[in-house]
């Protein structure tokens, strides 16, 4: 028998005290699975921010008062179309800290936008210009015209309909680059693509879309629970021809416990994009082109929206604790796993806890190109998305299975008779 | 990195490691389709928010307590590892 005892130390991890900025635990004894949350009796604080404060629902340049406004991804900013002037609004950071003090956090945080839905989407808006008074279904969108003056009039934050966010990120991808990229990434995959999607394809259809989501800041206690372990010796044993590698290891209970400041964690608001698994339609390809830098957010302006299509939110936060919880448990056992890389035999987890001491909910829209292909015989929705900050790109490409069968059965017969060879030669 | 583990273990057995020879066809045919199925349909794809949610821990506490000592295992690995390795499943 021979015994190879690896070289490197095998001082257990938590010998010789404490790492830097950790502290000893006292060990406990191994809790169930459980997830603790705030007390949903618990009233939310609301955060009163501008955009909130109903803007009215005529938004006029400040220069000469018109409210033909639109965004221009080249210039950047607002533009009037009447004067020609440029202006942005300003960073939502300046007026609710998105970065801060999130340890300070305690109870539930929500500002007027991310309130409890109301069933009220059709909406009346008086016309500030005219008197006229305008129906506006906000399920369709979010500005009209009046029908007298012809003044731009927009959806305002008076009704917590969920058609009114706290601030927009406004898109630097630019339509045509939107359609290169979408063009490019299915040119990729286009061999084992389903002819009829090959025939059909048409990026030039992407749309713009901006579809809301929570921006969760959160405080949260975790701890997780397990058993490692270290090997101590390796070695083989048997004859030449019949060998077995054994080992022998040191077993520890071990826990880590930590307190989180998550900043700034993107959740979908909008029930239809919400479910990754739905079978209808690929919603893991818009929620894989996240995050986006929520730092950049300016005030919601309804202008923003000018040329893109929008969904409003109709997920209420008192609705989103069980996703929060999953969220958190996710995030702190990746934080753990990196905490345990001395055991070079693994951990297994047996126990995991987190209690979110306080939380902040903000509600922003985020810019999407997206181009969308129903495939008729699946009755599955395929999406190629392109996130309108960054660029990131992520799709679904129907397949061809009958030439990716062929292919797959070509390989197995050609791999097959390689192995087959190669045995018979391997003597 | 545990697959080449699983490797290295695999060829020091006596497993006569040729017969796997014999698995060549259908080993390749299954990494052939998920490999394409993949890459066309990225079902596998979703927001990394464990790796790219800005994090900031403090107040760390750790215990690892010496409980036992195994003195003879095949196992190259701890076991029930799997159970937790995903942290995105919830024990």
């Amino acid at each position: 028998m021979s015994t190879d005892v690896p070289g490197r130390g095998m001082m257990p991890p938590g010998a010789g005290g404490p790492q830097p900025g950790q502290t000893p635990m006292p060990p406990a004894a191994p809790n169930p699975s459980t997830v603790g949350s705030q007390d949903p009796a618990e009233a939310a604080q609301v955060l009163r921010l501008r955009a909130g404060e109903a803007p009215g629902n005529l938004v006029r340049c400040a220069r000469c008062g018109s409210s033909d406004i639109r965004y221009g991804i080249e210039q950047g900013a607002l533009i009037c179309a009447s004067c020609r002037a440029q202006w942005n609004e300003p960073l939502l950071e300046a007026e609710v800290d998105l970065t801060r003090d999130i340890d300070k956090l305690r109870g539930r945080t929500i500002t007027t936008s991310a309130q409890r839905l109301v069933d009220e989407t059709t909406v009346t808006l008086k016309c500030r210009a005219c008197g006229a008074e305008v129906v506006l279904s906000v399920d369709d969108a979010v500005q009209t015209r009046c029908h007298w003056c012809r003044n731009y009039l927009s959806a305002d934050g008076r009704i917590p309909n969920g058609a009114v966010p706290d601030g927009v990120i406004p898109p630097t991808i630019r339509r045509e680059d939107a359609v290169e990229t979408i063009r490019a990434f299915a040119k990729d995959r286009s061999f084992y693509a389903h002819p009829k999607f090959k025939a059909e394809f048409a990026p030039e259809n992407v749309v713009g879309v901006y579809l809301p989501y929570f921006v969760f800041d959160g405080h949260a206690e975790a701890e997780v629970q397990g058993e490692g372990e270290i090997q101590t010796a390796t070695w083989l044993e048997g004859s030449k021809d019949n060998k077995t590698r054994y080992y022998a290891a040191d077993v520890y209970r071990l826990g880590r416990k930590f307190l989180m400041s998550v900043d700034d964690l993107l959740l979908e608001s909008s029930s239809e994009h919400a479910n990754l698994d739905d079978p209808a339609q690929t919603n893991n390809i818009i929620n894989a082109i996240l995050p986006f830098d929520v730092k950049r957010a300016v005030h919601y302006n309804p202008n923003y929206l000018r040329g893109f299509t929008s969904e409003r939110r109709d997920v209420n936060v008192e609705a989103m604790d069980a996703v929060v919880e999953d969220r958190l448990l996710s995030i702190a056992r990746s934080k753990a796993d990196d905490m345990v890389q001395d055991y070079d035999r693994g951990v297994r987890w047996d126990s995991e806890r987190v209690d979110i001491r306080g939380s902040r909910w903000v509600t922003v829209y985020l810019p999407i190109w997206l181009y969308s292909y129903y495939q008729a015989d699946k009755g599955l929705k395929h999406f190629v998305a392109v996130n309108g900050q960054n660029g990131k790109v992520m799709g679904s490409i129907p397949l061809n299975m009958l030439r990716l069968s062929l292919m797959t059965a070509l390989v197995f017969v050609v791999a097959s008779v390689v192995g087959v060879a190669l045995f018979l030669l391997w003597r | 990195m545990r697959v080449l583990e699983s490797l290295v273990v695999l060829l020091e057995s006596d497993f006569e490691v040729r017969i796997l020879l014999l698995f060549l066809g259908p080993i390749s045919a299954v990494f052939f389709f998920s490999s394409v199925y993949m890459k066309y349909r990225n079902t596998d794809k979703s927001y990394q928010f464990e790796r790219t949610t800005r994090v900031e821990l403090s107040d760390q506490q750790r215990y690892d307590t010496y409980a036992t000592h195994i003195r003879k295992t095949s196992r190259s690995r701890i076991d029930g590892e799997g159970r937790s390795s995903n942290p995105r499943m919830r024990l």
